[in-house]
């Protein structure tokens, strides 16, 4: 069995929390109470394999996002939440995404953009089409639009995160495999193998793992993204 | 106005006076460095990343570049002239906005996120940037009251009060962060948490599921392998079942509530320390709350002042304490958890929710049933301060005496405030006779931002076209006709009395205080302003036995009762004064220290992006890293600096506090970084977003105690013009 590591990231009451909770424990928290750092276990089966989840719900708190850093460098898969009823919630994850990447150092992750709150049709102020168009400006990041309260597209969200996981390192395995033949084939006879193994993945290695990230997170859009009123 | 001579008394009180008047400018401006320091920090840190892998844009890059650069350069800075004629423009603009903090109110909440930084930097640390300046305190305050209640108005559902991330929670943030945070968590928090992240091995994980992971991987490294019946991974029913891990987590339990236990009692014992500025703000929460919901409970009411108070100013500093300078460097793993779970059990406490998400946390319960009563009668007496609107009208009018009325404003804050208030003139001010729209019609558009080397500070004087200032306090009291004459001479004779016993303590030694011996021993004293003093109170007395204000017969009680309370009162003041200027220095000498370390982070990235230059130019030209410029032009590395050339590695870079946890196997861990990418996933340059720091408390009614004297007699004056009453003021 594997080991996934998501972290749900967005600003402060958006409602992460009621989605994890709604995922794990099927529970819907109605009164607020402010996340510092929760942990959550989740088993589930997908593609009929056994997954171990390890969910981190984070602070949407301003004060706390020092700590953010320290979770993104931890995390697998992420799962970015705004609510269809807060406009700057959504424009505080273009700068969350960002930060995600550059931790990374890497064009895409493992990602799902979520708008939650879509039962509360009288408070929206986000459209379908906002997300949308975000989720487009990312490169066709799978986009969801969440109710934690009706529990809609919460499990198909999560789902989906770890999805990308298991397919990103299937990729990354083949990858590591083709790369160690390369090196080999570069390092000839003469040098020793432990100098070639030292040696920083060169830059055209890690275009090519670039570009074939993206790949990936298209193919998971085409795949799965599943907008649901 | 016994304290407002201070200047020419020359006793101890008076050099313990300026010397806390000095510290207090000095805390102010130096924390307005800091803060623009930080976010150059935090600037840098999200912009490093791009630059190394070159995928910035070339005007980005000079940013950057600037940044790097960090001070001004004053050969440099006279480059933008500012329209001479428009200063006495923004004079009156700027003595408007802060004198009206409307204007500014209704701007924090129209500007967008992204803006809102910059404002606040303006408001806090420029506009009200003396902060142990009552009147600019109060102001700021005033304007976080209208911004505050507007939140109030648009929140429809309860529970999202004051929660989500608006212009109100940053400016709270900014706020508590400014250094009324500063003080307090230094004096009340940092011992606790220092004495905490000592124990670096304890280990208070109490999440059965981590616990039983833990317990698995010690038994491995044990014994090298894992006994029969023990699964690697099992769902967290059978964790908690375990009774080993239960054996494990018992006496932890006990533990993590006896450390709770103890920093709430630290907190609730420390209620006076609290700065006056955020228990307001508490109290406002409450008053609001509770003209908006009339039958809200008074459970609903503490969990929204707890959350302000609890989550935004107390758990951030437990939880990253080396954000606040509260500790040095980042708590190890251990540490950094129990911490965490502190903040957790507060945040129970002060929110008591209903649900438990993660069911571990139960087992805590307790300490919430223990400590209910505790914390709510604490979060009440928060909220238990007076207002301050009497002083702030008194100030404002003290204001308008005022000749010296000025801020300290870069080019770029003028720039940038005006350039929003002309985007939202519209709403801000609609009508095109409102003094405002005349100013802002006048000044025209904004001149766009000048670059970074160029941006220099100005002093401007505040003034007002539309308020006379008034020349000298006696006069404008007794203009109003509510002051008589004989109250002036009163007050004047008192004032005297108290000037020379200070100026020749001995005086007052023997009691009763003989008056007419006191002014006597002034007129034939060395000094000569004590000699004319002297004479000038002689008469004075006489003139008030004259009018019947005071009488000989009783050898003046009156005035020597009440000469002797000012005396006393004076006293108070003094080691109050001392106490405080103790206190200040150790928060001014933290802010320095801040500052060190601020600057050394700068230097990391200067030297950090030398490095990667230095390596990328061996590589080739082709990585196009080596085209970064610091300051504008090319430097050559080999003479830019006597610090470079750099070669960092995994431990230096540890020991720096710079990494904190790493992916990077331990086998390559000695290896100098090379490939920049791979630093940048493990670089994390500790991320301050400490946006402010200052103090101010109950202090800032001492200073105003200089002021007592008159505030009785104008305090009336502001009724009277209120009421329109024509009754007169009776001392
Ligand atoms: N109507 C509705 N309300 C929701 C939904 N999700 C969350 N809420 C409510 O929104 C509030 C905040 O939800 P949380 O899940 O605590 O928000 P959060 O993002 O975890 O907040 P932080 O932990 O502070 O970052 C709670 O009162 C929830 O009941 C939803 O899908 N629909
Ligand atoms: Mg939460």
């Amino acid at each position: 069995m594997r080991d996934y590591k998501v972290v749900v990231l967005g600003a402060g009451g958006v409602g992460k929390s009621s989605v994890t909770v709604q995922f794990v424990q099927g529970v819907y928290v109605e009164s607020y109470d402010p996340t510092i750092e929760d942990s959550y276990r989740k088993q589930i089966e997908i593609d009929g394999r056994q997954c171990d989840l390890e969910i981190l719900d984070t602070a949407g708190v301003a004060q706390f996002t020092a700590m953010r850093e320290l979770y993104i460098k931890s995390g697998k898969g992420f799962l970015l939440v705004y609510s269809v009823t807060d406009e700057n919630s959504l424009k505080e994850l273009l700068a969350l995404r960002d930060q995600v990447l550059r931790i990374k150092d890497l064009d895409s992750v493992p990602m799902v953009l979520i708008g939650n709150k879509c039962d509360l049709e009288e408070d929206r102020v986000l459209s379908i089409d906002d997300g949308l168009q975000v989720s487009q400006e990312w490169g066709m990041v799978p986009f969801y639009e969440t109710s934690a309260m009706y529990k809609t597209n919460v499990d198909e969200a999560f789902v989906d995160v770890v999805r990308q996981i298991m397919r990103k390192e299937a990729e990354l395995s083949e990858e590591k495999k083709q790369q160690k033949l390369q090196k080999q084939a570069e390092a000839g006879p003469d040098a020793p193998a432990g100098a070639a193994e030292a040696e920083p993945a060169s830059q055209t290695v890690a275009e090519k793992r670039r570009s074939r990230q993206r790949l990936v997170a298209t193919e998971g859009h085409k795949s799965k993204c599943c907008t649901i009123m | 106005m016994a304290a407002e001579q201070d200047v020419e008394v020359e006793d101890e009180l008076a050099r313990a006076q300026k010397r806390l008047r000095d510290l207090k400018s000095r805390i102010s401006a130096q924390s307005k460095k800091n803060f623009v320091l930080e976010r150059d920090v935090r600037y840098l840190d999200s912009r490093i990343a791009l630059l190394i892998q070159n995928r910035m844009a070339a005007d980005e890059q000079r940013e950057v570049a600037q940044t790097l650069e960090g001070e001004v350069d004053p050969n440099k800075a006279g480059g933008v002239l500012l329209d001479e004629r428009k200063m006495p423009i923004y004079a009156n603009l700027f003595f408007l906005l802060q004198g009206e903090p409307r204007h500014i109110a209704s701007l924090c909440r129209m500007v967008s996120l992204s803006e809102i930084d910059t404002l606040l930097q303006t408001v806090m640390f420029t506009l009200y940037g003396n902060q142990y300046e009552s009147r600019e305190e109060h102001l700021l305050l005033t304007m976080f009251q209208s911004v505050l209640s507007a939140q109030f108005e648009m929140t429809t559902e309860f529970g999202s009060l004051l929660r989500a991330n608006t212009p109100v929670s940053r400016m709270m943030t900014t706020y508590t962060r400014r250094g009324p945070g500063q003080t307090y968590l230094k004096n009340v928090m940092a011992d606790k948490i220092n004495s905490l992240i000592e124990h670096k091995e304890l280990n208070l994980e109490i999440n059965p599921l981590k616990v039983y992971e833990q317990m698995l991987q010690q038994i491995q490294d044990d014994q090298g392998s894992l006994p029969e019946g023990l699964p690697k991974s099992v769902p967290p029913e059978t964790a908690a079942a375990n009774p080993d891990v239960q054996a494990i987590i018992a006496p932890r339990l006990t533990m993590l509530m006896d450390i709770a236990n103890s920093v709430l009692t630290t907190i609730i014992q420390h209620l006076e320390m609290v700065p006056y500025g955020i228990r307001w703000i508490c109290k406002q929460i409450r008053s609001l709350t509770r003209r908006k919901y009339p039958d809200v409970t008074d459970l609903a009411v503490c969990s929204l002042i707890g959350g302000f108070f609890f989550l935004r100013f107390i758990n951030p500093a437990i939880v990253t304490p080396q954000a606040y300078m509260l500790v040095e460097g980042v708590p190890a793993k251990h540490p950094r958890r129990t911490l965490t779970l502190i903040a957790k059990m507060l945040q129970n406490l002060a929110n008591k929710p209903t649900y438990s998400k993660e069911a571990y946390m139960m087992s805590l319960n307790p300490f919430v049933d223990m400590n209910k009563v505790r914390i709510n009668q604490f979060l009440n007496d928060l909220c238990e301060v007076g207002d301050f609107y009497d002083t702030l009208e008194l100030d404002q009018y003290m204001a308008l005496s005022k000749k010296d009325l000025s801020i300290n404003i870069t080019l770029n804050e003028l720039f940038n405030t005006h350039s929003l208030l002309m985007q939202h003139m519209h709403v801000l001010s609609p009508n095109d006779k409102h003094h405002l729209h005349v100013l802002l019609d006048e000044l025209g558009s904004a001149p766009p931002q000048v670059p970074r080397n160029q941006n220099r500070a100005i002093d401007l004087p505040l003034y007002s076209r539309w308020e006379t200032p008034i020349q000298d306090i006696t006069t404008a009291l007794m203009s109003e006709n509510n002051v008589t004459q004989n109250d002036i001479l009163y007050m004047e004779t008192k004032a005297i009395f108290v000037h020379i016993i200070r100026s020749i303590p001995q005086l007052a030694e023997k009691r009763p205080i003989n008056l007419p011996l006191i002014a006597e021993r002034a007129a034939t004293a060395k000094d000569s302003i004590l000699v004319r003093k002297g004479i000038k109170v002689k008469e004075m007395l006489r003139e008030l036995e004259e009018l019947g204000v005071i009488d000989q017969k009783d050898d003046f009680r009156i005035m020597r009762e009440e000469v002797i309370a000012e005396l006393l009162h004076l006293g108070n003041l003094k080691e109050k004064v001392v106490e405080e200027s103790a206190s200040l220095e150790s928060v001014y000498k933290t802010i320095c220290d801040h500052n060190a370390y601020l600057r050394s982070q700068l230097e990391q990235y200067k030297a950090y992006l030398q490095n990667v230059r230095m390596n990328s130019g061996k590589d080739s030209s082709s990585s196009g890293v080596g085209v970064v410029s610091v300051g504008g032009k090319e430097r050559k590395l080999a003479k830019s600096t006597s610090q470079g050339p750099y070669r960092f590695t995994h431990s230096q870079f540890e020991k720096e506090g710079i990494i904190v946890e790493s992916n990077v196997p331990e086998n390559r861990q000695v290896e100098p970084a090379r490939d920049f990418a791979s630093v940048l996933i493990i670089l994390r340059i500790s991320v301050i977003d400490v946006k402010t720091s200052t103090s101010r408390s109950r202090h800032q009614y001492l200073e105003h105690s200089s002021l007592r004297f008159c505030l009785k007699v104008v305090k009336s004056l502001f009724w009277r013009w209120i009421s329109r009453s024509t009754t007169c003021w009776s001392g």
